[in-house]
């Protein structure tokens, strides 16, 4: 799985910690988001979205490989 | 300060000023006064640091969470084979076991290899 949480944290000049705060949770789970390591239930995964004004889809990116 | 924070700071005061009082006034063993301060010092600056390190962000998240007890219970499992080990270890008479070295060994076992797990979830990220 691939995201693009960093480039849209980006656009709204928001700091690891600044979104981690935002939503609730470590700034190493979102160190984790950001490189794709960890995938985040669908709850937070809701929650990073609305926070950075997208949609899920804008942000997660799923290939074929993801679901084998 | 969290309410949890507040309490296990006083609980570490407690436990240090109880091994305390008992090493002065109390005829007991000088064991259970040092494992009394000892255990209140660290429950105490564990908390101490803790708090200071998370700032305002969380101490817990879910990732932390599905972590911690995913390490519990690939702790769980490995015990599960080190019983087995112990048992037919035991049965064959290839060492002595009593009570008080089983439960020891499982104790310490269980303790250090579920923050072992949890250690190296953490460094990966995530478990799959």
């Amino acid at each position: 799985m691939k995201t693009r949480i960093k480039e849209f944290r980006a656009r709204h000049d928001l700091t690891q910690e600044a979104l981690a705060k935002i939503v609730g949770v470590r700034r190493e789970t979102v160190v984790f988001l950001e490189k794709g390591k960890y995938n985040p239930s669908l709850k937070l995964a809701y929650r990073i979205a609305r926070a950075l004004d997208t949609t899920l889809d804008e942000l997660f990116i799923f290939e074929d490989s993801d679901f084998e | 300060m969290e309410k949890i924070y507040r309490y296990k700071l006083v609980l570490g005061i407690i436990i240090m000023l109880s091994g305390i009082i008992s090493a002065a006034f109390l005829e007991v063993e000088a064991s259970i006064s040092i494992i009394l301060i000892s255990m209140g010092l660290v429950i105490f600056v564990m908390t101490a640091l803790r708090l200071f390190r998370r700032g305002e962000l969380p101490d817990r998240d879910e990732r932390t969470k599905k972590l911690a007890a995913y390490g519990i219970t690939y702790s769980w499992l490995l015990t599960l084979v080190l019983i087995m080990v112990l048992y037919w270890v035991e049965f064959f008479k290839l060492a002595e076991l009593t009570a008080e070295v089983i439960l020891g060994i499982l104790l310490f076992f269980m303790i250090i290899s579920a923050n072992v797990f949890r250690w190296y979830f953490m460094q990966k990220g995530d478990i799959e």
